[in-house]
């Protein structure tokens, strides 16, 4: 069995995600990263000393026979193709979103994890909250009747302390809000909703940019469910998921465990798997360290990752069907 | 016009001016920003990013590099000595790199507007807000540039500038306006010289594609109609949930006035009639309700008493109520003679477009 604290792990990409998130659980889980791997080196420098990170490298190339596991946190263009390198040196991966841009590449990388046995494990933490948790297994055991609608928005004007401008270049993001907060935002639904059919109709603002608001309505086969997503960076929005069953609904926050019910029977079987102060007490960097604890666990125990690629190809392959039917959002007011 | 340089690009007049300038145009834009983020709305549009600030002279020269044309829409509204080395470094730059056209965006703001009288381009400046001293100091050293140097230096001085996406004039307006209401002086009747974004936007795009000979000159823009503050606040009554302003008298507004400029501490004696809300705060009453609003059970009827109460009262700063005090309509023959531009759309034309963008923008879920 591996022991982690012997595991040499990288930080690839030192944006604001690793220095908000990663390194503050390296540092709550007593792990140091061996490497931190970024084009600027001058910027690193001082994370590097703060981190315990016994070196710094602009090229991943150079490092990737030097170490066991990384964390990707680049720019989505070099997701796909840094995680497969590194799958194919043998090296276990705890990869960003988009993990890729496409279903195809997304197979690729599973089959190189498969190939290599390594562990490949998507970073969609919002997974890990509790009530999204409860919402899954409500949703499995019919607790508010058959699913039949969900309603999903999410944004506001964009305050994230982008470090780069690879974010608005469509080469290197791959996409605007759809591909950046729909990935988690599309991962839930499709995770909740557990059909892997479905037809849409998408459109999104952008004029050869990125798009900065967009609008999905997607049907899933073979169900009575429909699903209706608009995601924006440019304007607020409720940010509320809203899911109806034939008995009753709920709404919820897309973070924090926050959550309404129709009735007090929702509100009791979610209260009997989780306690108002566990509910509560859960914070970001709780789910950022659950995740990396998980991803660590797997590496460790040869066991199957929590959350496995296989499980995101459903919410890729809406984003890819969504740019490739794209209709032009108008703006009444232009 | 290939390429052009525009400062602010994330800010409202800036982010309007990429849009219609790549909706209408085959430019390039180059923008130099500091905050990225701020890049959200126009990076639906292909652009080239720099990311820098206005006062480092690397970041300028590099944002500039193959620019026929700049436009400075950028503000530091927090340190005025940033936007006088910018202006200085941006000139510098264009002069440097050859740049044939520098468009300033400055600001109606920077004339007095207390006289009984139109304001032109030679009318009297306003040395008394800040804001309008800094913006008056950046434009005498853009137009010292152009007189010592051939600096190719246009100046324009919107008036109030509204529209999809305007902090100042639109969003500002409906929030304030949500939450409570606003305290406008003199009954409403004095002159408000809106203009529409697009109108400000368009003179500035025919500016750079015009050869006219303006290089050193200095345009108002403001819209067609005359309007008074009545009907500009009046014109946001249909978006949900705002409260009716209430107008000020001429006498209370005099006196509101009076203490203002002798910097006297404004406090108004809040009454239960006038302004129950505002009252209530300050009494234990105020306490009691935080306590029981915790109560689900009788949160909603307390809300629901609360809505049905006329909303706080908000009075203007200082230079609001000077803007809302202006006594002179904005002469733009100057922009219609010289640069052959005229204003066009329509008070009730821009507030349908801008109230349809209020609604989409959710300004109530903040």
């Amino acid at each position: 069995m591996i022991n982690k604290d012997n595991l040499k792990i990288a930080i690839v990409g030192c944006g604001a995600l690793t220095r908000i998130f990663y390194l503050p659980v390296f540092k709550r889980l007593s792990v140091n990263p061996v490497v931190l791997v970024d084009p600027d080196l001058t910027s690193i420098n001082d994370l590097a000393k703060s981190s315990g990170a016994k070196k710094i490298s602009n090229s991943l190339e150079d490092i990737a026979d030097d170490i066991d596991a990384a964390i990707i946190a680049t720019p989505n263009f070099l997701h796909f193709p840094q995680t497969k390198i590194l799958l194919e040196k043998g090296k276990h991966v705890l990869l960003e979103k988009p993990i890729a841009s496409k279903e195809a590449l997304v197979k690729e990388l599973i089959n190189v994890e498969k190939s290599s046995g390594v562990i490949l494990q998507p970073a969609m933490m919002r997974r890990f909250w509790k009530i999204n948790k409860a919402v899954k297994t409500l949703l499995q055991e019919e607790i508010f009747g058959i699913l039949q609608s969900v309603s999903m928005q999410e944004g506001g004007v964009l305050n994230w302390p982008v470090q780069s401008t690879a974010i608005f270049n469509p080469a290197l993001s791959l996409g605007g809000v759809l591909m950046d907060t729909g990935s988690h935002t599309l991962d839930l639904l499709c995770w909740w909703v557990e059909n892997r059919d479905f037809e849409l109709e998408y459109e999104d603002d952008s004029h050869g940019g990125v798009e900065a608001d967009c609008r999905l309505s997607v049907n899933f086969m073979n169900t009575s469910v429909k699903a209706e997503v608009k995601l924006s960076r440019i304007r607020n929005m409720s940010n509320e998921f809203i899911l109806t069953g034939t008995k009753g609904w709920i709404k919820l926050k897309p973070w924090g465990n926050v959550f309404e019910a129709s009735d007090r029977r929702i509100e009791k079987y979610i209260y009997r798997q989780y306690t108002r102060e566990e509910l509560k007490k859960q914070s970001f960097i709780d789910l950022f360290t659950e995740q990396v604890k998980n991803w660590l666990f797997a590496i460790e125990h040869g066991s199957a990752p929590v959350i496995d690629a296989e499980s995101v190809l459903p919410s890729i392959r809406m984003i890819e069907q969504g740019y490739q039917h794209r209709r032009q959002l108008k703006y009444a007011w232009n | 016009m290939k390429r052009v340089l525009i400062t602010g690009a994330g800010g409202f007049i800036g982010g309007r001016l990429v849009e219609i300038l790549k909706e209408t145009t085959v430019t390039e834009i180059n923008i130099l920003l500091r905050n990225i983020a701020k890049a959200a709305r126009i990076s639906r549009y292909p652009l080239h990013y720099y990311k820098g600030s206005i006062i480092n002279e690397e970041s300028l020269r590099t944002s500039m590099q193959g620019c026929d044309a700049v436009v400075h829409c950028a503000h530091d509204f927090t340190n005025p000595e940033i936007n006088l080395q910018a202006a200085d470094l941006i000139a510098k730059q264009c002069l440097t790199q050859g740049v044939s056209k520098l468009i300033y965006i400055s600001s109606f703001a920077v004339h007095r507007n207390d006289a009984n009288e139109s304001i032109n381009e030679t009318s009297a400046l306003n040395e008394q807000w800040d804001y309008a001293v800094n913006k008056i100091e950046v434009e005498k050293k853009l137009l010292s540039y152009h007189h010592q140097s051939g600096l190719p230096v246009i100046i324009f001085r919107p008036t109030i500038v509204y529209g999809p996406f305007s902090a100042a004039w639109t969003t500002n307006t409906v929030m304030q306006m949500l939450s409570g209401r606003v305290v406008v002086p003199f009954d409403g009747q004095r002159i408000c010289n809106a203009v529409y974004i697009d109108d400000v936007v368009n003179a500035v795009v025919k500016t750079l594609q015009s050869n006219n000979n303006c290089e050193g000159k200095t345009f108002i823009v403001s819209g067609p109609e005359e309007l008074t503050w009545k009907e500009y606040y009046n014109s946001f009554l249909s978006y949900a949930g705002v409260h009716r302003p209430v107008f000020m008298s001429d006498n209370e507004s005099e006196e509101w006035c009076t203490k203002l400029n002798a910097h006297q501490p404004v406090e108004t004696k809040i009454s239960l009639i006038r302004d129950p809300i505002s009252f209530l705060k300050r009494t234990p009453v105020y306490s009691l309700y935080q306590r029981m609003i915790k109560n689900p059970g009788i949160r909603k009827k307390l809300l629901s008493a609360k809505a049905s109460m006329p909303g706080p009262l908000i009075y203007p700063s200082k230079e609001t109520f000077e803007t809302l005090s202006c006594m002179a309509k904005a002469d733009t023959e100057k922009l219609r003679s010289e640069l052959g531009f005229q204003p066009e759309i329509s008070f009730k034309e821009g507030m349908r477009k801008t109230l349809l963008w209020a609604e989409w923008a959710n300004l109530n879920y903040n």
